[in-house]
């Protein structure tokens, strides 16, 4: 709607000059502060408190000190520059408060403040009128209806209680819910986030600006992102194919069901609907597809700890006979091989494996001698890993918490080719398997409740591996 | 004037079947062997040029459903038949000088299908999947973004369900993949380069001994 920087011509790699110092505010602005409990803007101020941001002006006309800060009546009345503000004013005083930042020369306005463009044609004529005013003054808008920008190394915190800790998973939502519980979630456990965005209605900056950023971001190596509807599907494409290219994205795409139904006067138009259409971009750009909250962790927890794999032939080690068989037939129905062991393998695996009930063959039961004797499964990973017709293994346990940690971080330490590995995890109650989660996943272990997820996870590096070696051997 | 122009200029937005291939002639896409005739004498010309066995259609732009109404009539195998259909086209359709379509009659157990249209969003896109009368029950299709890279096509190939109707089976040679792949990203290149065309159906793509020939084709304008 307001291409005006991102204009036609203008490489990613000027976006991401464009966009960086979005990331890093010297001072932040928070109009509409309040120390009130249950308000929005107490839990905001809370964050920065906590994330211990150093330049802080709470603003509000009714107050003079809020939380121990000096309150200020009017944005323009800060007596020193504003590079950040963020708007959390009732909605008929977000305008104001906007014209108020241009006045101050603020640089990036944070609109969190909702009721605009998402509730009818009058709020989005009013967005339009705030992305005018700014572009005029020279600023940026990020949303309205949007929870903003979190940037752990500049200490910009969001909304939940998301890590203080920067890391390399970047994040791009059209969702304040997407990007808030999915950085809190994750960081608990173990995943630290370079810069999480949440740009709501897009009055200006839009989901791909920061796509294409993330893209050029040397901090982030790993992009998650929800996206609704875009309002260009070939810039989208084409950054995203560049992006794979080195980086991997996980997306969930909301409304693929959309009707699509126009009318068409072929039958490729009418059966090329907007679904099998943006199928089959994603594909063709190398994007890591999720359908679900559920399936967009899973992927994280597999590509922000895993190697790519070099093929799809899985090695399966469990302890359940019943599992192993069960899981292969998924792995088969994923595309994925399980193939034969080598002789080699299956002579080494005969000395560690008792010969009653087990099996030696891919896939690997190694049946109640697991529960008896648990370092079994270390050996077992050993000697798989080793084997060259495998690329990747996926383990399937009735053991859990410390020592299958310790068994796990044993197995896998002195590895020398790197080879991925999704553990399963079916250890007593769902309670006990919630606690060894995050145990786990802090120690760079990728595990999962059940053989079908992680299954689905190794098939998502595969895919994406693929896509990667196939434009590597191109280049 | 080229076939779209004149189209245009007679206020047509579709293109017949005779039209639509020579577009995709043009482009270097392997179509069925035909001509058109509109007269007797023309289509008596047209028999010995095509040889039997053939195919007869109705030929024109205004005309769908052409094998639900008995205006296509297969495996003709001499001018008695010939005759016979010819009749039989001309009394269906109630025209006095109706154009025929007399076209090679490409025998293969396998239809496929691609397809060309512009997505709102994506900008030209094209399908690929399996063809024939099923198409529209099963819709077996794949869609890539056009212009569809070599690589990408290859993966194309093998993204529908029943993309194993490709390979060697009962008898039949596997398809040739290198020219199922130079008519998919020729279709995105029609794509991208003529944007007077909104959408194209080439439906079937029949394999004959392995070998794809568009035996039905058609171009809708914008």
């Amino acid at each position: 709607m307001v291409p005006w920087v991102m204009s036609k011509g203008m490489s990613e790699k000027s976006i991401f000059f464009a966009l960086d110092p979005i990331f890093h505010p010297r001072s932040v602005a928070v109009l509409g502060a309040s120390g009130k409990q249950g308000k929005i803007a107490r839990v905001l101020m809370d964050r920065f408190l906590e994330m211990g941001f150093p330049t802080l002006y709470p603003v509000n006309p009714r107050e003079s000190e809020i939380m121990g800060l000096k309150a200020f009546k009017n944005v323009v009345d800060i007596p020193a520059p504003v590079d950040m503000a963020i708007i959390l004013t009732p909605t008929d005083a977000a305008l104001t408060a906007v014209k108020d930042c241009v006045k101050k020369k603020v640089k990036t306005i944070v609109i969190t403040t909702s009721g605009f463009g998402e509730v009818g044609e009058r709020g989005r004529e009013i967005q339009q009128e705030m992305a005018r005013i700014a572009r005029e003054g020279g600023a940026r808008i990020i949303g309205p209806n949007c929870v903003g920008i979190y940037c752990p190394s500049s200490r910009l915190p969001f909304l939940c209680q998301a890590g203080k800790d920067p890391g390399t998973v970047g994040v791009v939502s059209q969702s304040g819910f997407f990007a808030d519980f999915l950085t809190q979630t994750a960081t608990a456990n173990g995943i630290k986030f370079s810069k999480a965005i949440s740009c709501g209605n897009e009055a200006d900056l839009n989901a791909v600006d920061f796509l294409g950023y993330l893209g050029e971001d040397p901090g982030t190596e790993l992009i998650v992102g929800y996206i609704e509807g875009i309002k260009n599907g070939r810039r989208f494409y084409s950054l995203s194919k560049e992006i794979s290219k080195k980086k991997p994205i996980i997306l969930w795409k909301g409304g693929l069901t959309e009707a699509g139904a126009r009318a068409a006067v072929s039958h490729t138009g009418a059966m090329a609907g907007s679904r099998a259409v943006w199928e089959g971009a994603q594909k063709q750009a190398g994007i890591v597809t999720a359908k679900s909250f559920e399936e967009v962790f899973d992927c994280l927890y597999a590509f922000y700890i895993q190697p790519l794999p070099r093929g799809k032939r899985v090695g399966i080690i469990s302890g359940p006979g019943s599992t192993a068989v069960g899981t292969t037939d998924i792995c088969l129905e994923l595309g994925l091989e399980v193939p034969r062991f080598s002789k080699k393998t299956m002579a080494r695996l005969r000395e560690v494996i008792p010969p009653v009930g087990g099996s030696v063959n891919n896939p690997i039961d190694l049946s109640l001698a697991s529960l008896v004797n648990p370092s079994i499964h270390r050996d077992a990973i050993s000697i798989v890993a080793q084997d060259e017709n495998i690329d990747m293994m996926l383990l399937i346990t009735v053991v859990g918490g410390e020592q299958l940690h310790d068994i796990v971080l044993e197995a896998t330490r002195d590895r020398k080719t790197k080879k991925p590995l999704v553990v399963t995890l079916m250890s007593g109650t769902t309670q006990s398997v919630a606690q060894d989660f995050p145990l786990m996943l802090g120690s760079g272990i990728s595990v999962y409740s059940d053989a079908g997820r992680a299954a689905k996870a190794l098939r998502k590096l595969w895919e994406y591996a693929d896509f990667r070696a196939n434009w590597a051997g191109l280049e | 004037m080229d076939v779209i122009g004149r189209a245009l200029s007679e206020g047509r937005r579709v293109l017949s079947e005779y039209e639509s291939k020579q577009i995709l002639r043009a482009y270097g896409i392997p179509v069925t062997r035909e001509t058109e005739a509109h007269d007797m004498k023309g289509f008596k010309n047209a028999l010995n040029e095509i040889g039997f066995p053939l195919v007869i259609k109705i030929s024109s732009p205004d005309v769908s459903h052409k094998t639900e109404r008995g205006l296509v009539h297969v495996d003709i195998r001499n001018r008695k038949e010939a005759m016979i259909a010819f009749k039989k086209i001309l009394s269906e359709t109630k025209a006095e000088n109706a154009s025929v379509l007399v076209q090679e009659m490409v025998i293969g157990d396998r239809e496929l299908m691609m397809g060309l249209k512009r997505d709102p969003q994506f900008g030209p896109c094209v399908a690929f999947g399996l063809g024939g009368i099923f198409t529209e029950i099963l819709q077996d299709i794949c869609v890539r973004v056009a212009p569809i890279e070599k690589s990408e096509v290859v993966r194309m190939m093998k993204d529908f369900k029943a993309h194993r109707i490709l390979d060697a089976f009962r008898g039949m040679p596997s398809a040739d993949l290198d020219q199922i792949a130079r008519m998919i990203i020729t279709v995105g290149r029609i794509g991208i380069e003529e944007p007077r065309i909104k959408e194209i159906d080439i439906n079937p793509v029949i394999l004959a001994a392995g070998k794809p020939v568009a035996v039905d084709a058609l171009v809708a304008l914008h």
